[in-house]
Order: structure tokens, then C-alpha cells, then sequence
């Protein structure tokens, strides 16, 4: 039976009984979707390709620390947010004038289709929020974060993350009314 | 005088012919590793250690070892190829590890 | 639906973006019926909630668009991580020389057991633990490691085989004294086969 037919908690396991193949199955499983995740969050393919190395080394030497091994791909969510997020708070203090900074992501809209075109638009929108508004947004509605996990991870008072947030609802509600 | 850089380079030689060895790995910690490569530039250096404490030569191997031979064997006749390939007339002690056994 | 909240709130209930988006977040409890009773505010936290979706589902098609890790990046993780080998405790060996100690580390057995059982078809090993004296020569210990199978085949038949696989490669391999080797089955699962090409998607 072959490992990539193995389910996350026994993936899990053997990670954390120190079977590296194991480790790459799991890696190769969820590694697009954290890499995504990561991109949407610090704005920057490269920073997200760092943020997610950096979180699977540590994961890698965590792992026995996990308690529900089936758990393991949210787990991950929440490592690869604190490797992102310590990124995004190193970049802050070497560049003051974040808070415009609205790189495009990197993710070009080839071979799109006509019903992916509201996820463009969505995309350009997130893009166009204010660094930390889109990060707040992004660790909220795709990380699943509470307030005080997000203020924790980005440095923010509670009140802080809650302004954002709502500054990001209001920015993206209006402008994706015409996609509603 | 013995120069421990050049008996670790004969003795990784010794470890990797003893029959049912398949590989050889560093005994030093992965932290410790990284930090030499950052000191002294890549690792290009031997896998098996030797150092003088107190005028005892220690020499240390990891091995990975094929499962088609008996661990223990293949641990025992390494043991032996080292203490054979040491000048004679040194005091010295082997620790031999095995890492993995490969099948 | 007008976007502006004004003194009056959105849908004249006194309650601001702020407000409805920090309700949303509490999970709209406890539940304040001014909100719950107006249209504006609900069609206000539809649209929040179906932006929070619609950015998951923005996620996962950049997933889809990227599905492959690029494999120079994931040879470099994989090198990094093979660096660190979880070798646990040392297993000491007899030694033929008192100027000798030899041993095989926990993680080699571990390995061993693992690929012990799944040579075994249908079975493969998740967990596995040794416990007893793994630090003296000859030490008595037990091994317990669960397994997940395929359903087809008898589960008891391929526990035992893999109890025996198990015991036959720590015996060859290693000078513990082998107590029990307990073999639980944590999971059974159903092969499926994958759909066949044509499939609506």
C-alpha cells in the first residue's frame, strides 16, 4: 500500500516518528494550499516561499508536539501564519511606509475562465486594501483566526485588528457590489 | 605527531568498505553542522571523528547498514576494521552507531 | 442597499459596519434582534459572509492554478529536514572489544519496524512506540504500533503477519529481548477506485 494513499493523522504519525517520506507525502498534499495562503497573506511569492520553508522545518521538529495528528493540515495553517506574520512584522520595521505598499501577488489570470472573473475581481480588490487591512482579512476569513490570535501574530491592539477588519469588509462589500 | 584531519579521512575510507555498510553520516548534530559550514565553508570535510581527550583517541561513526546482513555484525566488524586501521601503539576507544538500516 | 451607515446605522438601527462585522465575528451571539429583525443588516452580513467565502475560494483556486511545488524549492526543505534526523535514544549492542561500545538508535528501529509491516500488502504502520529496558544489553521490551488496512482482506490475519515480520527483523537486527508486540488496527479504510475519465466534473 502506498504512502501517498495514507490519510493526514497516519501521515502524521510516522512525521513525527521521524519517517521523512512520510513528511514529503504530507508536504506535496498540503504545500499548494499553504503556499497560496501564504501569498495572499504577505503579498509576495518570495516571502510566502520563505514563510513556508522556515513553518516546515519547524513543523517537522514540532510535530510529536501535536495532539491530534488528523488535525495536522490546520496545524500547519497556523504555523506557516506565525512564519508569515513574524515576516510581515521584520519587514515593517525596515520599511515605515507600509501601509499603501499593495504589491500584485504574483498570481497572473492565466487560465482563467469566465466564472473564475469574480475571483479576479476579489483579487484585485485584496490587493488594493492596505497592507494590514488585507492581512487582517486574509488570517480572519482564510486562517480562521479570532482577534486576539490576529493582534497577537501582527503586533495590533484587539480594537486595532477589529478597525481593520471592518475597514477591509466595508472596502470589499462595496467594492465587489457589481459581482453580488 | 598524528594529524586527526588526515586519520578521520583514512578511517571514513575504512567505515564505507566493511562490507554491509551502505552509508556513512556526520556524527555531529545538525545545529552543530550548520554552524561549521558557516565557519568554515561547506562541509567538505570527514564523517567519521577523531579527537585526543586526555592523549585517548576517540574515534566516532554513524552508519546507515544494508538489513540483509545483521546489524549487530555489521556494527561489530566496523568496530574491528577501526581499531585495526589505528596506529599501533595508540591508546584509543571506537563508539559505533547505527542510524538506519536500509533494506 | 446604500453603503452609508450615517448617524442613523445601516437600515436606521443605530448599528455601524463595525458593529455588524463584530457581530458576524462573535457568530451573531448573543443574538440582538434590532439586527436580526432588519433587512439592511442582514443583507449587509450575507454580503461579509459570502466576501469571506468567496476569498476562500480565491485561495483555493491559486492553489489550483499552482498545484505542483516547485521541486528545486521542496529538494531544499527535504535536504533541510533529512539533516535532522530524529534519532532518539541509543540502543547499546555487545560489543567483541572493551574498547568498543556500539549501538543502534532508536530512530533506525523505528524505521525497521515500519518497513517491517508494510511489506505486509494492505497494511500500513502509523505509530510506533518501544517501551521497557532499551538501555541495557538485551533489554526486555515491548513494541506497540498501530496499523491502517485495506478492508478486503481479514484484519486479524494481517495484524499476525505483521506481529511476525515485526519480531522476525528486531530479532535479526537488534539483541532486545522481544516481550509482546501489540499490533492494534486504528483504521480500516476502503480502496476506491479512482473515477473513471469522462466523469462531469
Amino acid at each position: 500500500m502506498s504512502l501517498a494513499s495514507a490519510g493526514d493523522a497516519l501521515l502524521a504519525q510516522r512525521s513525527a516518528d521521524g519517517d521523512a517520506v512520510a513528511f514529503e507525502v504530507l508536504v506535496r498534499r498540503h504545500g499548494p494550499f499553504l503556499r497560496a495562503y501564504a501569498i495572499r497573506l504577505t503579498g509576495s511569492a518570495a516571502d510566502a516561499d520563505d514563510a513556508v520553508q522556515e513553518a516546515l522545518i519547524t513543523a517537522w521538529n514540532q510535530l510529536h508536539t501535536l495532539e491530534d495528528p488528523s488535525r495536522v493540515r490546520s496545524w500547519l495553517v497556523s504555523v506557516v501564519s506565525r512564519k508569515a506574520t513574524d515576516q510581515i512584522r521584520s519587514r515593517r520595521a525596515s520599511d515605515e511606509l507600509d501601509d499603501e505598499r499593495a504589491e500584485d501577488p504574483g498570481l497572473g489570470p492565466e487560465h482563467r475562465t469566465e466564472s473564475s472573473s469574480r475571483l479576479d475581481a476579489l483579487s484585485a480588490v485584496l490587493a488594493h486594501l492596505p497592507e494590514g487591512q488585507r492581512q487582517c482579512w486574509v488570517l480572519k476569513e482564510v486562517g480562521g483566526f479570532s482577534y486576539e490570535e490576529i493582534g497577537e501574530r501582527l503586533g495590533m491592539s484587539v480594537v486595532t485588528v477589529r478597525g481593520k477588519l471592518a475597514r477591509a469588509r466595508a472596502t470589499v462589500v462595496k467594492d465587489m457590489e457589481a459581482w453580488r | 605527531m598524528i594529524d586527526p584531519e588526515a586519520l578521520a579521512s583514512e578511517l571514513d575510507i575504512v567505515v564505507r568498505n566493511v562490507p554491509g555498510v551502505v552509508s556513512l553520516y556526520s556524527t555531529a548534530p545538525a545545529v552543530v553542522s550548520v554552524v561549521r559550514q558557516l565557519t568554515e565553508g561547506p562541509e567538505g570535510g570527514t564523517l567519521v571523528t577523531v579527537r585526543s581527550v586526555q592523549g585517548v583517541w576517540q574515534v566516532a561513526a554513524s552508519i546507515g547498514v544494508a538489513s540483509s546482513v545483521q546489524a549487530p555484525h555489521t556494527a561489530a566488524a566496523v568496530s574491528a576494521a577501526l581499531l585495526a586501521a589505528i596506529p599501533a601503539g595508540l591508546e584509543a576507544t571506537v563508539t559505533v552507531r547505527i542510524s538506519r538500516i536500509l533494506s | 442597499m446604500t453603503m452609508d451607515a450615517g448617524s442613523a446605522g445601516i437600515g436606521e438601527t443605530g448599528f455601524t459596519l463595525d458593529d455588524l462585522s463584530d457581530y458576524l465575528d462573535r457568530g451573531r451571539t448573543p443574538a440582538i434582534a434590532a439586527i436580526d429583525n432588519s433587512p439592511e443588516c442582514q443583507a449587509m452580513l450575507a454580503s461579509m459572509e459570502r466576501m469571506g467565502s468567496l476569498t476562500r475560494d480565491l485561495v483555493a483556486q491559486d492553489q489550483r492554478e499552482h498545484p505542483m511545488l516547485e521541486e528545486g524549492w521542496l529538494g531544499g526543505l527535504l535536504e533541510s529536514i533529512s539533516r535532522e534526523v530524529r534519532a532518539g535514544r541509543d540502543i547499546p549492542l555487545t560489543a567483541p572489544d572493551p574498547r568498543a561500545s556500539l549501538s543502534v538508535t532508536e530512530g533506525a528501529i523505528r524505521e525497521l519496524i515500519r518497513s517491517a509491516g508494510d511489506s505486509v500488502d494492505g497494511v500500513l504502520v502509523g505509530s510506533c512506540t518501544l517501551e521497557g529496558d532499551v538501555d541495557v544489553v538485551g533489554g526486555l521490551v515491548t513494541v506497540d504500533l498501530a496499523i491502517s488496512v485495506v478492508l478486503q482482506t481479514p484484519v486479524l490475519e494481517l495484524a499476525e503477519q505483521v506481529r511476525q515480520r515485526v519480531y522476525t527483523r528486531l530479532l535479526a537486527h537488534t539483541e532486545l529481548s522481544i516481550g509482546t508486540i501489540d499490533v492494534t488496527v486504528s483504521d480500516v479504510h476502503i480502496v476506491t477506485r479512482p473515477a473513471a475519465d469522462g466523469d462531469a466534473s
